[in-house]
């Protein structure tokens, strides 16, 4: 991609125009949340000030318009996924899908049955199914990684028994960027277990590349909006039509019934049936959009970009003195994670925040990964399609003044 | 290198701890973490015969979380136990001498609160055994 589109593209995002104390800003947490393009934030506008009507039940023109934009957000996250509409539910983000995901499948678990993750999830998709387990009396096990940080599956494949009733997995690790064989995974859980359930926590991934439900053959997957240009507070969860028509909801209200007598109340069908109460109408039409603003940029000629400028980030953090890179150095994808000895990554966030560089210091929500790999905390770049080689060596400029600092 | 935060006293602080060690005959010790930056702190008290503090601490962290547990270690050692009691917060700023940010305050008082948590379960344990008063009072 030549230096022209990138700056045509970056000019899409007002904020990446923003200045703090006359220097120019620079966001490299991009796996956190990603920047908005004005595309998106038009369309949040215009749906305040043009059409701003609850969905599904007004007669009038406004709740019409509100009701079909609502829908065709929908579709378009369908098409998107390779997923039908109705397998399409609007959640908050990819917690809400998850925790909702947990409660609806805790019919399906018994005492000593068991679930199965990965040792590098992120809090949202390893916690709800602590607690469902813990409710059971089920069994949570952990897939554990190879030398060089990659998920095992050879152990994978011991770990998934006859037993295992719930495979659940981060599709890109938020930590260490490795990207899991999804696919593989999923069938190898299969020829284990027929019936087992699969979930792919895919909220690093839809950001990057593209996600087909169909050929991946998993039964659920979560994202969230944000990260992927959309706003926050709206997300999806995708289901196979069969089950999701078929396991109870977990949430009841207005809109999800067919028909409530005093004693008793039937469902609508779906994805109604799982979206109780007025939705989040503004940013599920916004994700919609920005959905569709990621189908139009050249994708693939960005992604490969995108894997240099990570390659070249890496090259020039090597350069710097007592700097550990704890991420798959091998691996494409943009989420590179360090620490540099004998300074905590707080004091690293604090002093390049001074030059507007932002970058992501803890234990980003991973703490049994962290434990896991016995480090503390870390530090964390996320790069996204408007990064720059320039913003790359600021970065690295800003990296050298602080080790001379704690020198 | 104009940076405030990261003057010098504080970079001493953090690179060469003061009173950093386990005191093993502690009166009391607290540990206390940070789980979301991972800073951790354990500080060890001992009440000397003559009512003095001979203070110290242990853990990994930040600078700021480090070098506020040296620098709060350094400045109560020798002082009273009242002088304990009756430390505000605002001390840890003070001995920091620099403009601590909203979010860095979390880990500039780490230590104040682990010091605290300590302090209030020795006294706890000690009102009911009647004896923490009688301290008190004849000091
Ligand atoms: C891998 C992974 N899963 C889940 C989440 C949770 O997403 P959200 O906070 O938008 O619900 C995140 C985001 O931090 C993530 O990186």
């Amino acid at each position: 991609m030549s230096k022209k589109t990138i700056n045509n593209l970056r000019k899409e995002f007002p904020l990446l125009k923003r200045k703090i104390n006359n220097k120019p800003l620079i966001y490299l947490d991009n796996a956190a949340t990603t920047q908005k393009p004005n595309y998106v934030i038009k369309c949040l506008q215009e749906y305040y000030t043009k059409y701003n009507a609850n969905v599904h039940r007004g007669l009038y023109t406004l709740s019409e318009q509100a009701t079909i934009e609502y829908e065709h957000a929908r579709s378009t996250i369908a098409q998107f996924l390779h997923a039908q509409p109705p397998e399409i539910i609007f959640t908050s983000g990819t917690t809400a899908s998850l925790n909702m995901l947990a409660r609806m499948l805790e019919h399906t678990i018994n005492k000593d049955d068991e679930i199965v993750i990965t040792i590098m999830e992120h809090h949202s998709n390893l916690v709800p199914w602590q607690e469902l387990a813990k409710r059971k009396q089920a069994k949570l096990k952990f897939i554990a990684l190879t030398k060089d940080l990659y998920l095992n599956m050879e152990e994978a494949a011991k770990l998934i028994t006859t037993k295992t009733k719930i495979l659940a997995f981060a599709y890109v690790s938020n930590v260490l960027g490795a990207i899991v064989p999804a696919q593989e995974l999923i069938n190898l859980a299969k020829k284990i277990n027929p019936n087992i359930i699969t979930i792919i926590d895919a909220a690093q991934a839809v950001p990057y590349f593209d996600i087909n439900v169909k050929e991946l053959n998993c039964d659920f997957l979560a994202f969230s909006g944000h990260k992927v240009m959309g706003p926050t507070g709206i997300g999806i969860l995708y289901g196979k039509f069969s089950l999701l028509n078929s396991l109870p909801p977990v949430n009841f209200g207005g809109e999800m019934i067919k028909e409530v007598t005093q004693n008793d109340a039937s469902w609508n069908e779906l994805p109604y049936k799982l979206e109780p109460g007025t939705p989040n109408i503004a940013d599920a039409i916004a994700l919609g959009k920005a959905i569709e603003y990621l189908n139009q940029l050249p994708r693939e000629k960005l992604l490969q970009d995108l894997h240099k400028l990570t390659k070249y980030t890496v090259e020039q953090l090597q350069t710097i003195p007592h700097l550990e890179i704890l991420s798959n150095q091998y691996s494409p994808h943009p989420i590179i994670t360090f620490s540099i000895k004998g300074i905590h990554p707080h004091d690293i966030a604090e002093i390049l925040n001074r030059d507007n560089i932002c970058i992501r210091a803890g234990t980003h929500c991973a703490m049994p990964l962290h434990k896991y790999l016995n480090i503390p905390a870390t530090s964390r770049i996320s790069l996204y399609y408007y990064n720059t080689i320039q913003e790359i060596d600021l970065l690295t400029k800003s990296l050298k003044k602080v080790v001379k600092i704690f020198q | 290198m104009d940076d405030e935060l990261y003057q010098e006293q504080i970079l001493d602080h953090y690179q060469h701890p003061r009173n950093k060690k386990v005191l093993k005959d502690a009166t009391f010790q607290h540990h206390e973490h940070n789980p979301s930056c991972g800073d951790d702190l354990t500080i060890y008290v001992k009440i000397k015969k003559n009512q003095t503090l001979q203070v110290a601490f242990q853990g990994h962290g930040c600078a700021i979380s480090q070098a506020s547990a040296s620098l709060l270690a350094e400045y109560l050692n020798n002082k009273s136990l009242s002088e304990l009691i009756i430390l505000p917060q605002e001390k840890i700023f003070q001995l920091l001498g620099i403009p601590i940010s909203n979010n860095r305050t979390k880990c500039a008082l780490l230590c104040y609160l682990t010091i605290r948590q300590g302090l209030q379960e020795y006294q706890h344990k000690n009102q009911t055994k009647g004896e923490y008063h009688a301290k008190i009072r004849n000091q």
